[in-house]
């Protein structure tokens, strides 16, 4: 994330975020400039009104101008509704579209981008951060865009009157507004310091969460305590030195305010004395002088708001601002297009043509010059040890990253000529480790197929080997799985992947070590039921335990990210190679 | 899972609210009460001092305009300058000391936040989901910062100074002081009238806002399910309803805000508004000197000035008060299980004995397993295989060992010693545990092996990497075992991860090895060299293994065979794979 990046410019963009609501925004000045005028307006009439009491015309005289000024109270107070409604609308429905942004954006950067984030950090920017935003939208741009009008208007009615006092107020106002900038730049390291001490805190804590089984089995529950204390006591110290910043700012401009005011009555007072100054005028200056500070406070208070909001803001146009590490526009042209055929009844061909790829923290490659061909209605068995390149192999098919050589076709076209949404279409993946979301089964299986009803479930759910136990469940398809699909088990789990991935339907399968939970007996079921459905399919069976690879066209040997012995089954079996080595691991047993 | 909400709070919630800020304020005056009785007293001495310039300011007008004398009105001048620097010093040291105090509240109670959930947990985290608890110990703890600093302090200060100021003015004249006290009791009610609102608009933002955080937790998670199953929309349109629920309450809020905003200056204005009137109809019958006429006026908009402070904060009380009934909830869950008060010594024999356990799932967890009166026994030094078909309960039977919960029948013995005489960390420094689903940290590969023993030396962790098959690829990691690992060990695979859970176990080294499918993603040359391996440490280990693959459970001492939560067959695999029962089904050597 790029701190250098101007507020300004952060500011801009905020500001520019919200420009679709100019209605809401163009409610929110008018109402703003109404309850500046009523509180001028009020001064100067409670002022003529102190001024008639003084001189004795009595109460009746008073009474017109009191009824003024509680007039201008009512209109001010329906300004002020009217204002809050439109600002807390507007915020809540540019905070919306951004979060959807975001989200958005975030499904384009793909397992890529969050593999190397913490979700913990993600949710504080996603969730607190943009509903910080609302703070901004709702308090700071209400006031930033009328407190410059408000305060001038007060200044020019003072000076109206005596010049000498708006003089002192414009000195004493614009220091207040200067002197703050010293410590602002400090203001906001500290805040950035509170901020990443606070994610940090927040994603610490996640972790722990979610491993607290481990760490208790393990007795370093309390060890991890500690270090969580450690750095919340850091938040601790970093949150008071930046209240305490903050406060020396509040106090300069408290001391300003108050030194403004008294010099401007002590002013007026000398000029009674000395005649001239009216009475009136002096009334005025009294009732006014908190007028032209208002806004200044209004404004800080508002920039306090929009300042904490600031890393929010950051945070969220970092994650905007990334490049996915794929792109999501197609570099196909009609041409291309046009070789593109495939008839619905056969599935597409999947080819890699010297493909090399290596990931970030790797300086060796995981898959090295591979190639190979999957052609249209086989099924091709990948195997190999831990680390040897199978998992790779998806992640490129899928277009979660591109190769760094080589190229990657589905049906002779290269995979990076289209959107990496086109590409997932072609394919239905269970990976290794399966995911299931918060929710209840339906809706786990409904991600595939959305408009899937329940006759297709059962029948995905059937294949899967798990119609039975989903039908034991409390309230079958409506069971909440529980978070990641804690409540079922690692078997349960992976079997209800594979019924999501066939509920897909789509022309590819890929089966990454799919049933290695499963049991045997269930894995049997699956094996025999998958047999039918793989025919008429291109499928990609990625396993390191045999009994899954058995009915596959054609096994390939990876190692190091090669490929280094193909045949059909029955051949490696007995070419007394790394294959035949696998198998004999496996059966001595 | 959120908590209920409704629309209507019953007077339950709101009682609980109450009480949720009550003990909050405690804990802030535990905290340091020095700190903050000088904080409050900072801060009266502050406004004081600011109301004192103010009437010296306007009192040297009306002085001037009663035609006073030059030198009397320096005097006046003089007073009302000098005023202002420590009017700002006191402001300083309030605003210093209540930030104080009240963070090292928040870190004190997220330090107890931790503490509660590590009691809770596992069992807890079945129900509550991550993103959820997070930001209670997160953002609803941030959030009471707003009450501890800044409502608060300037509530006790929001009663001292308009007190002082209506004193002031009755000694100016009565009439002056019980016009005032209407209109200041009045403000101070506003936030009182839409409490109810209020209370039900901070309710449903905090829990919009921890519902929300659950669901990105949980996206940012799947992102790699998402993409592939071209689901962005079915996320979108999942988080939409989140977001939009989240929104209404913003919106609510915010528009109760302006009405409380309005409400206020409303009182304000025409206080002061009043005050002048009967200021200057006292002076005009002769009642109240001329020149007290401003400063009473001046007074009166002063009076105003601590009260609005807190009411501004007031506005946010809603929110607050969810937050802090939030917190509040979660410290006073009942862990699943207690620690026994006094607790017998670990045994040195470990034959791990289950005795009529029956055990079924609170209600609100929704599991569906039941154990119904088990009995197996492992005895000391032996292997054990646990097998049986998913949701037999096996899983289960390794979570009430480890007393993640407690059997509502029967018992638990280790060396004759009920386990729930033992102290909870004596109990599991006896046993290390493969979990079905290892957690990885966001550590390095090393921290997360030595889990149990920090300071293991680095032969003791190399061993264990050997020993779990792991070397080779730990060894191709850019820093080896120094190499950090992404959150929940993203960035390696199931088997790689199994292998590392499984070097974490074995570097514990602890007499009891409890392994749930430990080695499922392992190929099978890996698997054999580890179980090699481990049969040359095992003689001194007893073990408990959870396994579905026939090579796994041909290595044990013994099978103990479930089935809907009964024991089912015992007896050594061999025999009973070439039989006629459960096990022979289950590993489908028995053609059915």
């Amino acid at each position: 994330m790029s701190r250098s990046d101007k507020s300004s410019r952060v500011h801009r963009r905020l500001v520019a975020l919200a420009a679709s609501e100019w209605r809401a925004l163009a409610r929110i000045v008018v109402a703003g400039l109404v309850v500046s005028g009523t509180y001028l307006g009020q001064g100067v009439l409670t002022a003529l009104a102190v001024r008639r009491a003084f001189e004795g015309d009595g109460v009746n005289a008073v009474i017109a101008l009191v009824a003024a000024v509680v007039g201008l109270i009512g209109v001010r107070a329906v300004a002020m509704v009217w204002r809050a409604s439109a600002a807390a609308e507007a915020s809540v429905r540019v905070t919306g579209s951004l979060r959807r942004r975001v989200l958005a954006h975030l499904l384009e950067l793909g397992p890529a981008w969050t593999s190397r984030h913490r979700s913990g950090e993600l949710d504080a920017t996603l969730v607190e951060g943009i509903q910080r935003l609302d703070d901004y939208y709702r308090q700071f741009l209400a006031q930033a865009l009328v407190a410059g009008v408000a305060a001038i208007g007060a200044i020019a009615v003072v000076a109206a009157i005596d010049w000498r006092v708006a003089g002192t107020l414009v000195v004493v106002i614009v220091a207040s507004i200067v002197l703050p900038r010293w410590h602002m730049a400090r203001l906001k390291q500290r805040l950035i310091r509170v901020d990443d001490r606070y994610r940090n805190l927040a994603a610490e804590f996640v972790d722990a969460y979610q491993g607290m089984g481990v760490l208790r089995a393990f007795n370093a529950d309390r060890r991890v305590g500690a270090d969580l204390a450690e750095r919340a006591d850091f938040v601790r110290r970093d949150s008071i030195a930046f209240a305490t910043t903050g406060g020396f700012i509040w106090g300069i401009l408290g001391i300003l305010t108050a030194l403004g005011t008294a010099l401007s009555l002590v002013i007026a007072a000398f000029g009674v004395s000395s005649g001239s100054t009216t009475p009136v005028e002096a009334f005025i200056i009294l009732l006014l002088v908190g007028e032209c500070f208002r806004p200044v406070w209004d404004l800080m208070m508002a920039y306090h708001f929009a300042m904490t909001s600031m890393p929010a803001a950051r945070r969220v146009f970092a994650v905007l601002d990334t490049e996915p590490e794929v792109s999501s526009r197609p570099i196909s042209t009609v041409e291309a297009r046009e070789t593109e055929k495939g008839s619905a009844e056969t599935p597409p061909a999947v080819e890699f043509t010297d493909v090399t790829f290596r990931y970030r923290t790797g300086d060796r490659p995981a898959l090295d010059h591979i190639s190979f061909r999957v052609s249209a209605g086989e099924t091709v068995a990948i195997v190999g040890r831990s680390g040897s390149g199978k998992s790779t192999l998806v992640n490129l098919l899928l277009r979660f990253y591109d190769p760094e050589a080589g190229t990657i076709s589905i049906d002779g076209l290269d995979t990076r000529t289209m959107a990496p949404d086109e590409v997932r279409e072609h394919c239905a993946v269970v990976a290794q480790d399966t995911y299931l979301f918060h929710g209840t089964v339906r809706d786990n299986l409904r991600m595939a197929r959305r408009d899937a009803d329940d006759g297709a479930l059962h029948e995905a759910l059937r294949i899967a080997s798990v119609r039975d136990l989903v039908a034991g469940l409390p309230a079958g398809l409506a069971t909440i799985v529980g978070e990641r699909g804690t409540r079922l088990s690692g078997g349960e789990r992976q079997r209800l992947a594979l019924a999501r991935a066939l509920l897909k339907n789509a022309p590819i399968l890929i089966l990454d070590e799919a049933t290695s939970s499963v049991d045997v007996a269930n894995e049997r079921a699956i094996v025999a039921s998958l047999a039918e459905i793989t025919r008429t399919r291109t499928t990609l069976v990625i396993a390191h335990r045999l009994s899954t690879v058995a009915n596959a066209d054609r096994v390939l040997v990876l190692d190091a990210g090669r490929v280094i012995e193909e045949g059909t089954n029955a051949t490696l079996a007995r070419a007394g190679g790394p294959y035949q080595r696998l198998i004999a691991a496996q059966e001595q047993r | 899972m959120s908590q209920p909400r409704s629309t209507d709070l019953s007077t339950g919630q709101l009682r609980m609210g109450a009480r949720s800020l009550a003990v909050l304020a405690r804990e802030l005056a535990a905290t340091d009460r020095k700190l903050l009785v000088g904080a409050v007293a900072a801060d009266v001495v502050a406004r004081g001092l600011a109301l004192l310039g103010a009437g010296a300011a306007s009192y040297l007008l009306a002085l001037a305009l009663a035609g006073e004398e030059q030198d009397r009105l320096e005097t006046w001048a003089i007073v009302a300058i000098v005023v202002t620097v420590p009017v700002a010093v006191a402001a300083g040291l309030h605003n210093y000391w209540t930030h104080v105090a009240s963070y090292r509240l928040l870190a004190e109670l997220r330090v107890r936040l931790y503490e509660q959930i590590r009691r809770l947990s596992p069992a807890f985290s079945v129900r509550r989901r991550s993103g959820d608890t997070t930001s209670t110990a997160m953002a609803d703890v941030e959030l009471l910062e707003l009450f501890t600093s800044h409502f608060l302090p300037p509530a006790v200060v929001a009663v001292i100074v308009p007190g002082a100021t209506l004193i002031t003015l009755a000694v100016f004249h009565p009439l002056l002081a019980l016009t005032l006290l209407p209109f200041l009791l009045l403000l101070a009610s506003v936030p009182a009238w839409l409490a109810g609102r209020a209370l039900d608009d901070g309710a449903r933002i905090r829990t919009g806002a921890a519902d929300l955080s659950a669901d990105v937790v949980d996206a940012a998670q799947g992102v790699r399910e998402i993409a592939s199953f071209g689901a962005g929309s079915w996320l979108l349109d999942r988080l939409k309803t989140r977001h939009d629920k989240l929104a209404r309450a913003t919106a609510s809020h915010g528009r109760r805000a302006g009405l409380e905003q309005a409400a206020t200056d409303v009182f304000l204005s025409l206080g002061t508004v009043a005050t002048l009137l009967v200021s200057a109809s006292l002076v005009e019958a002769g009642r109240l000197d001329a020149a007290l006429m401003l400063p009473a006026v001046v007074l009166a908009m002063g009076a105003f000035v601590p009260i609005i402070a807190t009411s501004r904060l007031a506005q946010e009380l809603g929110r607050i008060t969810a937050a802090a009934v939030r917190v509040r909830v979660l410290l006073e869950e009942q862990p699943p299980v207690l620690d026994t008060k006094e607790p017998v010594p670990p045994p040195h024999e470990v034959t791990i004995r289950f005795e009529d356990v029956s055990f079924a799932y609170p209600a609100d967890e929704t599991l569906p397993t039941v154990l119904d009166q088990l009995s197996f026994t492992v005895p000391i030094g032996s292997t054990v295989a646990l097998v049986g078909a998913s949701g037999a309960g096996k899983t289960t039977c390794t979570y009430l060992l480890l007393r993640y919960w407690d059997p509502q029948g029967g018992r638990i013995t280790i060396g004759d010693v009920d386990i729930r005489d033992l102290g909870q960390d004596d109990l599991r420094a006896l046993m290390a545990h493969v979990p079905q689903d290892a957690h990885l940290f966001g550590w390095t590969v090393r921290d997360n092996i030595a889990l149990a023993h920090p300071h293991a030396s680095d032969t003791a962790v190399r061993d264990a990497i050997e020993t779990a098959q792991a070397d080779e690829f730990v060894d191709a990691m850019p820093d080896g075992d120094q190499t950090r690992l992404g959150e929940r060990g993203s960035g390696v695979s199931a088997g790689q991860r199994q292998r590392l859970a499984i070097a974490r176990a074995l570097l514990a080294d602890r007499p009891i090895l409890v392994l749930d499918e430990a080695v499922s993603n392992l190929d099978a040359e890996s698997e054999r060299a580890f179980e090699d391996a481990l049969a040359q440490v095992a003689g001194q280990r007893t073990t408990l293994v959870i396994a579905h693959r026939p090579s796994t459970i041909r290595r044990a001492d013994l099978a103990v065979v479930l089935a809907d939560g009964h024991v089912v067959e015992v007896g050594p695999p061999h025999e009973l794979e070439t039989g006629n029962g459960e096990l022979a089904r289950l590993l489908a050597t028995r053609n059915t």
